[in-house]
């Protein structure tokens, strides 16, 4: 995913269409794994994923595989969630005709938007420190999900 | 040094650690009664995210844990429902013989 954001050669709604499926499927999995809805009910909802950074933030072992202390990770997550939360928003089901990695919109002024062409703030933000981090996350938990958030038959 | 012992030394790490590295945790609640060796937290957060219900999230062992953890994040308004049954507990989940952590209780700096 991090090299997807950095090198992209593609329109950027490609690579953000792709990392906020990540984030909403990195999200419903940490729910579907506790038991807390199944897979039926998981397909409704866009907002997993910001509430899935909060809480796989208390896991010591994922702080230790970042090499952070709880201090430094404390720090980090409260810079992620608000990004968090845009990456969430590109959703069309969340972006209530605004902005959205997939479809066309109309703004308020009438002016039909494509995401091809549409200049992404949020794609900015991965580009900075905080962005950096996140998609560090992203990829991290990717690989270490099943070790790190499923029982241990599973892995 | 015995199960219970084990299990006890793995859930007040947990507990030291959470409440280090979430400010928002007011209150962490031990839910004891059925859970076996398993470990069962509600950690009442006022920056948690309402749901209205209570999700929890499954952690795997690891070396300082090495009990299979489930989390369950609330708000505090959440956590008032659940004390008066209006918000049920996942199933086999029971608020009787629970224990309960207060941060003061805790030097949660310095928490690697």
């Amino acid at each position: 995913m991090c090299q997807l954001i950095r090198k992209q050669k593609l329109p950027g709604c490609h690579a953000l269409h792709y990392l906020q499926m990540t984030c909403e499927k990195l999200g419903k999995a940490f729910l579907i794994a506790g038991k807390s809805i199944s897979p039926d009910q998981a397909k409704g909802s866009h907002i997993a994923f910001k509430r899935f950074l909060q809480v796989a933030s208390r896991h010591p072992e994922l702080r230790s595989l970042l090499a952070m202390t709880s201090s430094q990770f404390k720090a980090h997550i409260k810079q992620l969630l608000p990004l968090a939360e845009n990456i969430e928003r590109l959703a069309p089901a969340l972006a209530q005709d605004g902005p959205n990695a997939e479809y066309p919109w109309e703004s308020p002024e009438r002016k039909i938007h494509v995401p091809v062409s549409y200049d992404f703030a949020v794609l900015q933000e991965l580009h900075r420190p905080p962005g950096v981090n996140l998609l560090k996350i992203v990829d991290l938990v990717q690989s270490q999900f099943y070790r790190l958030f499923t029982k241990p038959h599973h892995a | 040094m015995t199960e219970n012992h084990n299990l006890e030394k793995a859930v007040k790490f947990l507990v030291q650690d959470n409440f280090g590295v979430e400010d928002g945790l007011e209150r962490i609640v031990w839910l004891r009664q059925g859970a076996g060796d398993e470990i069962r937290l509600i950690e009442v957060n006022c920056n948690g995210f309402p749901m209205g219900r209570v999700e929890a999230f499954y952690f795997a062992p690891f070396e300082q844990v090495p009990f299979e953890t489930y989390l369950a994040d609330v708000t505090p308004k959440e956590w008032q429902k659940i004390l008066s049954g209006e918000i049920p507990l996942p199933e086999g989940w029971s608020l009787e013989g629970s224990r309960e952590f207060l941060p003061s209780e805790f030097e949660v700096a310095g928490v690697g």
